[in-house]
């Protein structure tokens, strides 16, 4: 919404806020402003001239060789507007040589100059209204009245330039007051201190003077008849019929108040309407009384499937619950949002009936919403417009058309039917809470006297501080009702730079730590210094592309306005997001990593998980870590560095251990690893169990800390990713799980006083046997209290063993608490595992 | 030529598609049905000599049937080249559990997100100060998101958020503001809380709009708290953040659960940057959570996090900060 100051000044004076101040104070003080703009500022240095001569261009028919004087020098313009022809004789604008214009309204201001036009030289221009931005017409040169003289300041004549605000709409959805300049100039005068010119609101004063003034609008009984069908929502209506009225062009002054908000232009009677809503907040609409059958305008609920043709041209089928106001033969106006096309002012008008009414302000947003259709008297209406404002719109309509169109006058009485009066609100205010929330020691006379001038009537109450606040009608319908929203009123006015800051006495309690919170941070720094990057992904996925990578669709939060296809669920994994990542970085890069802590969403609890509690989240929210690892695909070398005689899965090994070290450093816990082909029974591991599309059939595995499954790796299949050449692993971690399985950790073992005893063996395995087995079968004879540790020595795959063994060399570390070991000892835990290897699938390597 | 010699081929076309056990094979079935020399086309060929009636007819049917191999074959291609991977990949075997122990070198040292940095830095200033931190749902219930905040469904406040849905009655979480309601119920007075946190708004991306963006809310519950905290809070807050006094700015500022209102804007590089939600928090607010705003009140804001760590590191475009791109992330370390 735009406010424009000169017509601010037609309520108040503030000239003691110069230029950008003004802004400034609005911003501070009132509402947000979101843009300060200086408007029609040539017209400063545009004067008036008089077209000596004007004589057509010898070869150009558009153009005119005017001779121009400012009552001192004469200069030839070369002009093209039409107008000029046959209008020798008349004043009209110009703008030196030096000056801006805006041409035709344009964004840009130029330069004036004097030019080759043509073969003429043309010293400055004869300017339109949209040259000089006081309005968007450019049909012709600006043309003055007789009472204009040569070289008088053109702003004599048309008002000078203007500054406009514009308001964020949003920052006054509170403030159903302030959606006009009458509101805004109440504002300024509370601030500055000024006294109102023009007090609209007496009009609204409901006692006998406020019904006086409306009935002497007009004499005579009204051919109009007001019904209102009781609960149809319309809870005022006022109509006035105005006779002797044309649809002549609004005067200038109109017109450029008009264009300086932004509105548009059509004849007097349709700007009248639009400015006088600007003017003073009450949205107001002029039908063509021979268009509304039998003089009724009756306010009802729309019959449901009516049709209504819109002033947009567009026909709706209505609904139940629109407001409607109908004549004799149906609606002619969809009450508070948009008037009906047959019954419009048109060029024949020559009587008009005139509306202000009042509307439930939720039926009227539900009606604008419903058809989408928001328009400058539902944003107002739905706000809660207060009744009282109802004679506003009648009174100034009626005043400035008597003075622009003389011939135009009220035909009867305004024809005002209120439904039901809105209750005056008082709020007790004990001025010691205002400056306790405040946290100002401000004076009782300010509070006040600032209250007072935002027109709240301060009634002494009981006991001395104590007040019965009146709340006045056009704060009362929502905005104002208790104590704090007082407090607000003094806090903005006084000003809140004005509160001194102040340390707060207050008990000190340690906060608590969040150990999950904790947990993420401590991961968050290790990846960070072991390589990865973090990045942050959206928390949507599309549904179609997570089932090609094998997630079920079972449980999926969907929206149901989704921003697009590949956004149309809220993801239940990180992977699908990571894989995405995955490919846009393979663009740049062959060797990186990636993670993310983020969460996922399912409308249910997983198997394994408990149920969701809405008392804490309405769906199955978890958080998660993903990760990513990408390397070249040629892996071979890679892995021979990692350990020799390891052929393959660089990448994967690498993710693995950045897993496990994670873990590990965080947690205290050793994580195990197993493949998803051993089809492991691990207890809830209902989220990883099933093998997803993407994952690689023989190098994925779940990650489990003591039998609890806490997450999954898996290299990612070629097939799945675009354009990537490197191999890509994926981990997911389920944090809340993984920080349940935190081991504890506090019990100190004495170090040992004897020395570690050890052997070594070597045993000859199939190709895809896994070490953990051997491992497995290893602790299985060998006492667990004498075995510290074994250590891999060294793997070897060739000549002479089988093209499908491969022979693994571990070495023992075994001791005692009490003893050292002796070499009997020693020989029988040997004996026993080689007798074990020997009884196995596996054989002992001679 | 009739009928049945078009339904001949599907059946026997349909059924060498299916038998193809390459890729070879495949392509081989395919040129023997669609090649030159295909019986298809040997068909189509053949039609020139038929009535004209019955031309129309097998014509027809000869199209289907081209268009009903064309997807076989596609769908053969797809499971047998995948088949054939899963052939590869079966001999990519390695042994999950093997004890390994060092890493392939990345590139570079690595880092975490500007948003982490910030919101990490924000969570030990507030801690300093006795607040609490604390999460809630990003799928949030009306109630908790708007209800409980003084903004019935009907409030034309609710426009100032365009909201995502889902389709099961809830929504995502347009304000990290839904956590008052959520810690008053769970927490007693006195409390300081902070919530750091995801929210979506629904709007179009582009370089200056997310749907997807972060706040911080925070909320301070004691007796006698006044605007003068609230300030103090804020300004030790920017001292920190910023390293050194601040100039600031309150002013109104319109939030259907808090009253008074304000937005506290912040001079950087040379003009008010809006920064800081605040006030106090709504009576309202505190019955919805089921505290006596007789004997309690307190303070509230909303801080954007995005829009502080865009300033901060001088980011021009807000959609990088969920782009994963790391040519991004490699400049914070």
């Amino acid at each position: 919404m735009k406010i424009s100051r000169s017509w601010l000044e037609d309520y108040v004076r503030f000239d003691g806020l110069k230029g950008q101040e003004f802004a400034e104070v609005i911003t501070t003080r009132v509402a947000e402003v979101d843009a300060y703009e200086v408007i029609a500022a040539p017209v400063d240095k545009a004067v008036v001239v008089e077209l000596l001569k004007v004589e057509p261009h010898p070869d150009k028919d558009n153009l005119s060789i005017v001779t121009v004087s400012d009552g001192k020098d004469r200069f030839d313009v070369v002009c093209g507007a039409p107008n000029v022809k046959g209008a020798q004789g008349r004043k009209a604008a110009y703008l030196a040589p030096g000056g801006l214009i805006y041409p035709g309204g344009s964004e840009k201001a130029v330069e004036v100059e004097i030019r080759e036009v043509s073969g003429f030289q043309s010293v400055g221009v004869l300017a339109s209204e949209a040259d000089l931005q006081l309005s968007g017409m450019h049909e012709g040169v600006l043309l003055l009245d007789d009472s204009a003289k040569a070289g008088e300041p053109l702003a004599k004549f048309v008002g000078g330039s203007d500054a406009v605000i514009e308001i964020d709409n949003k920052s006054v959805t509170h403030r159903p007051d302030l959606w006009c300049h009458a509101g805004f100039a109440r504002e300024i005068a509370a601030v500055t201190g000024a006294e109102l010119i023009r007090r609209v609101d007496r009009w609204a004063d409901d006692s006998v003077d406020g019904a006086k003034l409306l009935a002497e609008l007009g004499n005579g009984k009204a051919r109009t008849q007001v019904k209102i069908e009781p609960g149809c929502g319309c809870r005022r209506f006022a109509a006035l019929e105005i006779d002797g009225v044309s649809t002549a062009e609004s005067p200038l002054w109109l017109r450029r108040r008009l264009y300086a908000v932004g509105a548009g232009v059509r004849n007097i009677l349709v700007d009248l309407s639009n400015y006088v809503m600007h003017d003073v907040g009450q949205p107001n609409h002029a039908y063509d009384a021979e268009m509304v059958k039998d003089g009724l305008l009756w306010a009802r609920k729309a019959r449901s499937g009516e049709a209504f043709v819109g002033l947009d041209e567009i026909e709706r089928t209505l609904d139940a619950e629109d407001i409607v106001i109908a004549d004799a033969s149906g609606p002619v106006a969809l009450g508070g949002v948009i008037g009906g096309m047959e019954s419009a002012v048109k060029e024949s008008t020559s009587r008009l009936i005139l509306e202000s009414a009042n509307f439930d302000p939720v039926m009227v947003r539900k009606t604008a919403k419903r058809y989408a259709l928001r328009t400058d008297a539902s944003n107002r209406f739905e706000k809660s417009q207060s009744a009282y404002s109802v004679p506003l719109a009648l009174q100034r309509y009626v005043e400035i058309l008597g003075q622009v169109l003389p011939s135009a006058k009220p035909a009867a009485q305004v024809v005002d039917t209120f439904v039901e009066r809105p209750a005056s609100i008082q709020v007790p205010l004990n001025l010691e809470f205002v400056r306790e929330r405040l946290g100002a020691d401000l004076p009782d006379e300010k509070i006040s006297s600032i209250l007072t001038a935002l027109r709240f009537e301060m009634q002494p109450g009981a006991s001395a501080g104590e007040f019965n606040v009146g709340v006045p009608y056009f704060r009362a319908t929502r905005d104002i009702s208790i104590a704090e929203d007082l407090v607000e009123e003094v806090g903005r006015i006084y000003g809140y730079e004005n509160i001194p800051e102040q340390a707060p006495l207050i008990s000190s309690t340690a906060p608590i730590i969040d150990p999950l919170r904790e947990f993420e941070h401590a991961l968050r720094d290790r990846l960070a210094a072991n390589g990865f990057y973090e990045v942050s992904l959206y928390s949507f996925m599309g549904q179609e592309a997570a089932e090609r990578l094998g997630y079920s669709s079972d449980n999926l939060i969907q929206l149901r306005n989704p921003i697009s296809s590949e956004h149309d669920v809220m993801r239940s994994s990180l992977v699908p997001g990571m894989l995405g990542a995955v490919e846009r970085n393979s663009r740049f890069f062959d060797r990186f990593g990636l993670f993310e802590f983020g969460r996922t969403y399912e409308s249910k609890a997983a198997e394994g998980y408990p149920p969701v509690d809405p008392a804490k989240s309405p769906t199955f929210e978890r958080r998660l870590l993903a990760l990513a690892l990408a390397c070249p695909r040629d892996e071979e070398a890679e892995s021979a560095m990692l350990r020799p005689g390891v052929s393959g899965g660089a990448g994967w090994y690498s993710l693995r251990n950045e897993l496990r070290d994670l873990l590990w450093g965080t947690l205290g816990v050793e994580i195990e690893v197993q493949a998803f082909s051993s089809a492991p029974k691990i207890s809830s591991a209902a989220l990883w169990q099933d093998a997803r599309g993407w994952m690689h059939p023989v190098r994925r595995a779940l990650v489990s800390v003591g039998g609890k499954n806490i997450g999954v790796i898996a290299e990612v299949r070629s097939d799945m990713l675009d354009n990537v050449h490197s191999r890509a692993v994926v981990a997911e971690l389920d944090l809340e799980q993984a920080l349940s399985v935190r081991a504890k950790n506090d019990e100190f073992t004495p170090i040992p006083k004897y020395p570690d005893s050890f052997f070594e063996i070597s045993v000859v395995m199939p190709e895809r046997s896994s070490y953990s087995k051997l491992e497995k079968l290893v602790r299985g004879c060998v006492d667990v209290s004498l075995l510290r540790r074994i250590e891999l020595l060294s793997l070897y795959q060739g000549a002479p063993l089988k093209d499908n063994e491969k022979s693994v060399s571990i070495k023992l570390f075994l001791g005692a608490e009490d003893r050292t070991l002796s070499g009997d000892e020693l020989k029988q835990i040997q004996d026993g595992v080689i007798s074990s290897v020997e009884s196995s699938a596996f054989a002992l390597r001679s | 030529m009739t009928k049945e010699t078009v339904e001949d081929l599907r059946r026997t076309s349909l059924a060498s598609v299916e038998a193809a056990a390459t890729i070879e094979e495949l392509d081989n079935a395919r040129r023997e049905l669609l090649g030159k020399k295909g019986s298809l086309t040997q068909i189509l060929k053949g039609l020139g000599g038929v009535d004209p009636e019955l031309r129309k007819e097998l014509g027809s049917l000869v199209n289907q049937l081209k268009g009903e191999l064309d997807g076989a074959i596609e769908l053969r291609r797809k499971a047998l080249s995948s088949a054939k991977l899963d052939q590869a990949l079966e001999r990519e075997w390695i042994d999950v559990s093997l004890p390994v122990h060092s890493r392939i070198a990345l590139a570079d040292n690595g880092g975490l997100h500007p948003l982490t940095r910030v919101q990490r830095e924000l969570e030990h200033i507030f801690r300093g100060l006795g607040f609490t931190v604390v999460d809630g749902p990003e799928v949030e219930t009306d109630y908790c998101n708007f209800e409980a905040l003084n903004i019935p469904d009907t409030h034309p406040a609710r426009d100032m958020q365009d909201t995502f849905f889902t389709t099961c009655g809830h929504l995502l979480r347009t304000h990290t503001s839904s956590i008052q309601v959520r810690s008053l119920q769970r927490m007693k007075p006195p409390l300081r809380i902070v919530a750091p946190g995801r929210c979506f708004r629904y709007e179009r991306l582009d370089a200056s709009h997310e749907h997807t963006f972060y706040q911080m809310e925070g909320m301070m519950i004691d007796r006698h708290v006044t605007v003068g905290h609230l300030i103090y809070f804020m300004r030790t807050l920017l001292r920190e953040i910023f390293g050194g006094e601040q100039k600031i700015r309150l002013r109104p500022g319109y939030f259907p659960f808090v009253e008074p209102g304000f937005e506290l804007d912040i001079w950087f590089q040379g003009r008010w940057l809006e920064l800081l939600p605040c006030g106090l928090v709504h009576p309202k607010v505190l019955e919805f959570g089921g505290i006596d705003s007789s004997e309690w009140n307190g303070f509230a804001f909303g801080l954007g996090l995005s829009r502080l760590v865009m300033s901060r590191f001088q980011i021009d475009d807000i959609r990088h900060l969920q782009s994963g791109d790391l040519r991004f992330a490699k400049q914070f370390r």
